[in-house]
């Protein structure tokens, strides 16, 4: 349990100090939202049919904007090593990694949504179902994406592959959150969708970092 | 007897295709100190990669009787935007050891970077970095040290503080490897020459 607090306090100390880097997803996350509001017009409709859209692809692309550093910095200076062998693989290290890297731009996205919302001219329930689903939906873009991240970490410019690699593993996910919000504004239940991200995510949580391990050694001929 | 701490048995290695050695016995017990010597491209980092287990061996095994192990590789594995202090807690903690303030202020005196303590380590040299990597090995709750060339960047102080600090960590029941070019004048000391094949 050493190993597991002093990395979460590492990776927000990390991310304090280099706070430009860690603010950029989120930074984008609201620009592209309020720019494509903008560019929709004025037409209320419009922007309440598009809403859970948009904001559902403008949070998955914060999420991979973010992506690649997720291991590549460790790599690069050695404590990816040092944590690979002397933590002797524990997932729970891993695992605090990747909540840090969802607390900086997943949580943010979701607190940020009602705001965002304002200018979609989404309503109470839209904004509460729009929350809850990204709730569930952007943990697995970190964790899937972690997973791809690790599996790129000893390539240069590894960046543009873990977008083709992960995009389509995103897909399912996208549509399942965007169907929530659609089925809930129609008045339709939405339960089973509901229950199909959370079980995405709970097997995400249990398999991802513990499969993580053997692929961060594969960077070093492992 | 006592047991061995780590043993390495009939252990290949061939990146990319290109044989680096093959049938690598070891059997490495406390007080232990081997240099492993060998041109570039040999096979030494490679060697202690496979000790400490970050990559697998083609053939052959490597047993550790759980004994931890303390790797500092060819980068100083200290975070740039992080102090030495902040570095070396994270460090020893990877080993579950949660170090003092007394003791942490010891490590970093060993190797003479008391001042660079509370430095981030972006604003340290090349030599003093690898000091302060050098300086989280006795905080770790490791009982192998596996160093791939801990004498770069290093000036003769530096030497020879790493020299006093691994002779009292063998007296301590430590063991270490390291690859190097430069010998050290360590009384027990044993050779690996790995020789191109």
């Amino acid at each position: 349990m050493i190993a597991v607090f002093a990395t979460l306090k590492r990776e927000f100390l990390i991310a304090g100090r280099s706070s430009f880097e860690a603010l950029t997803p989120v930074a984008f996350f609201v620009l592209a939202s309020v720019v494509f509001a903008l560019g929709l017009g004025s037409s209320t409709e419009v922007l309440q049919q598009v809403a859970p859209m948009a904001i559902w692809i403008i949070a998955l692309l914060a999420s991979l904007l973010s992506l690649e550093g997720l291991y590549k910095r460790d790599f690069d200076d050695g404590t990816l090593a040092i944590a690979l062998i002397q933590s002797n693989s524990n997932p729970f290290v891993t695992l605090v990694r990747l909540l840090v890297h969802w607390s900086l731009v997943g949580l943010p996205v979701i607190l940020l949504t009602p705001v965002i919302a304002f200018a979609y001219s989404l309503d109470h329930s839209a904004i509460v179902i729009l929350m809850l689903s990204l709730l569930i939906g952007t943990p697995i873009f970190t964790l899937v994406g972690g997973l791809f991240a690790a599996l790129v970490v000893g390539l240069e410019r590894g960046g543009i592959l873990l977008a083709l690699l992960v995009l389509p593993i995103y897909v399912p996910v996208l549509l399942t959150g965007v169907g929530i919000c659609q089925l809930s504004v129609a008045g339709l239940a939405f339960t089973s969708q509901l229950l199909f991200l959370s079980a995405i995510l709970a097997l995400a949580v249990t398999v991802v970092p513990v499969v993580t391990q053997p692929i961060l050694r594969m960077a070093y001929g492992g | 007897m006592p047991e061995p701490l780590l043993t390495a048995e009939n252990l290949d290695a061939s990146p990319r295709g290109k044989p680096l050695f093959d049938g690598f016995f070891l059997e490495l017990e406390a007080g232990d100190i081997y240099e492993v010597f060998g041109p570039n491209g040999s096979g030494k980092s490679t060697l202690l990669r496979l000790l400490a287990g970050l990559q697998r061996p083609e053939t052959g095994t490597v047993s550790r009787n759980g004994a931890g192990i303390a790797y500092i590789g060819h980068q100083a594995g200290l975070t740039g935007t992080m102090t030495v202090a902040e570095n070396l807690r994270w460090n020893a903690a990877m080993t579950g050891v949660r170090v003092s303030n007394s003791d942490l202020e010891n490590a970093v005196a060993t190797l003479a970077i008391d001042h660079c303590l509370h430095t981030q380590v972006r604003e340290l040299s090349a030599g003093q970095a690898r000091r302060a990597a050098l300086a989280s090995l006795p905080l770790c709750n490791a009982q192998i040290w596996l160093l791939d060339e801990p004498l770069a960047s290093l000036d003769e102080e530096g030497v020879e503080l790493f020299q006093a600090m691994a002779h009292e960590g063998v007296a301590d029941n430590r063991a270490m490897i390291y690859a190097t070019h430069l010998s050290l004048p360590f009384e027990q000391v044993q050779t690996i020459e790995l020789i191109p094949t």
